[in-house]
């Protein structure tokens, strides 16, 4: 009897990588903008995208998918935006992972769609490691959560595209340190696109909405060189 | 220049690349997940922080599953192998906590190719590579610039989740 060492090196997510990455050229193919956004339990997930979906649904034929533990609370809440919603139930799984997604989207036609949005599970931490083949992934930050959040978990902020300081017109009851929050996000994701919304006043919606369009025109534009 | 690198970096370079190979599971865990902090482990903790602990290794035995099925099918390959362990190199910023892991791929092993299999873990730093003066190993919790001159760096090690390798115990032919 002998022992001996084979060597593999392989990514133990590989299997997810590659879904992900079928994933991403199907949505490529359907012309389809894929936004998820990723935050803590409580940063405003839900909210932002309910008055995102009413604001896009007028000019763009828009939808979402729902990453969550249980209820489906979340989706009542944004079913009544009148579009077209479908939740994922992880159970005790804490992020959704591509595999999810793309048992989601069966029979659902993408090339009726110009974004489809994808609401992750509430965790900054367990998504990093997950693909969806999403465009834009957004990593949102609460201003009741603190200036140094990036700093905590660097890995989301590094695995986001973009950040938005959600209930930005909580800053100033927070003693929130707006300067501070930017800086933790430039020195874990330097260059990373910094938005501040407020979904209850309104405040940075419009720039939020503007943002999000531009990316999509960029995508296209890109994608179709 | 890249604000924020300069101004928010609060802690020294770690003598991490010096004592990787000396440092415990143990010790590493320590050092990355501090417990009852704002701990970066699956985030049902994050939740409420005073919450009981609510199958927080649940982010493990996500991992846990897919290693399993990784080796299992690399073991089939193999041919007519025993997998007496699995070694895999874990990134300090993949938000793995060792023990959580081998409690999970001990759980995911159970009735496959791999039952009884030892885990071996190698914890992999956390390091960015500086244009100006090089790469260097960062601590925990470290901003991603170059702790040296607080320039720009682009991350080089510390999100991996590899399988790295199996080690194989054959059958030889017939000893009977
Ligand atoms: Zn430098």
């Amino acid at each position: 009897m002998t022992a001996r060492i084979v060597e593999v090196r392989q990514d133990i997510l590989k299997k997810n990588d590659l879904l992900a990455r079928a994933l991403r050229s199907r949505f490529e193919e359907a012309g389809v903008f894929v936004v998820s956004l990723v935050s803590s339990p409580g940063a405003g997930k839900t909210t932002l995208l309910q008055r995102t979906l009413a604001a896009l649904r007028s000019s763009l034929r828009v939808a979402a998918v729902v990453g969550d533990l249980q209820t489906d609370n979340d989706a009542r809440r944004l079913a009544e935006a009148g579009v077209p919603i479908r939740q994922i139930t992880t159970g005790t799984v804490c992020h959704l992972d591509a595999n999810m997604l793309e048992q989601a989207l069966e029979d659902w036609d993408l090339r009726a769609l110009d974004v489809l949005f994808v609401e992750n599970v509430g965790n900054l931490v367990c998504p990093a490691s997950y693909d969806l083949g999403e465009a834009l992934r957004v990593v949102l930050l609460s201003v009741t959560e603190g200036e140094d959040k990036p700093l905590k978990y660097p890995t989301i902020f590094g695995s986001a595209d973009s950040a938005v300081l959600t209930k930005i017109d909580l800053a100033d009851v927070v003693d929130f340190d707006r300067d501070a929050a930017r800086q933790a996000i430039e020195a874990v994701r330097p260059g990373m696109d910094v938005l501040e919304v407020s979904s209850r006043s309104g405040v940075g919606l419009e720039a939020w909405i503007n943002y999000l369009q531009a990316m999509r025109t960029h995508a296209f534009a890109v994608g179709t060189h | 220049m890249h604000g924020g690198c300069h101004e928010v970096r609060t802690t020294t370079v770690a003598v991490f690349g010096a004592g990787v190979t000396g440092m415990t599971i143990a010790d590493e865990e320590r050092r990355t997940h501090p417990r009852g902090v704002d701990t970066p482990g699956c985030s049902h903790s994050e939740q409420d922080a005073s919450a009981p602990y609510t199958g927080e290794a649940m982010h493990e035995l996500s991992v846990a599953l897919a290693l399993v099925e990784l080796a299992s099918e690399e073991a089939r390959r193999l041919g007519d192998v025993q997998i007496s362990a699995v070694h895999v190199r874990i990134g300090q910023l993949a938000a793995i906590v060792p023990d959580a892991l081998r409690f999970s791929f001990d759980l995911a092993a159970e009735g496959t190719a791999l039952t009884g299999a030892r885990l071996e873990i190698e914890p992999v730093p956390t390091s960015v590579a500086c244009q100006a003066c090089g790469t260097h190993v960062l601590d925990a919790f470290q901003p991603i610039c170059c702790p040296r001159c607080g320039g720009p760096a682009d991350l080089r090690s510390g999100r991996e989740l590899e399988l790295r390798a199996l080690e194989v115990i054959d059958h030889d032919g017939p000893d009977c």
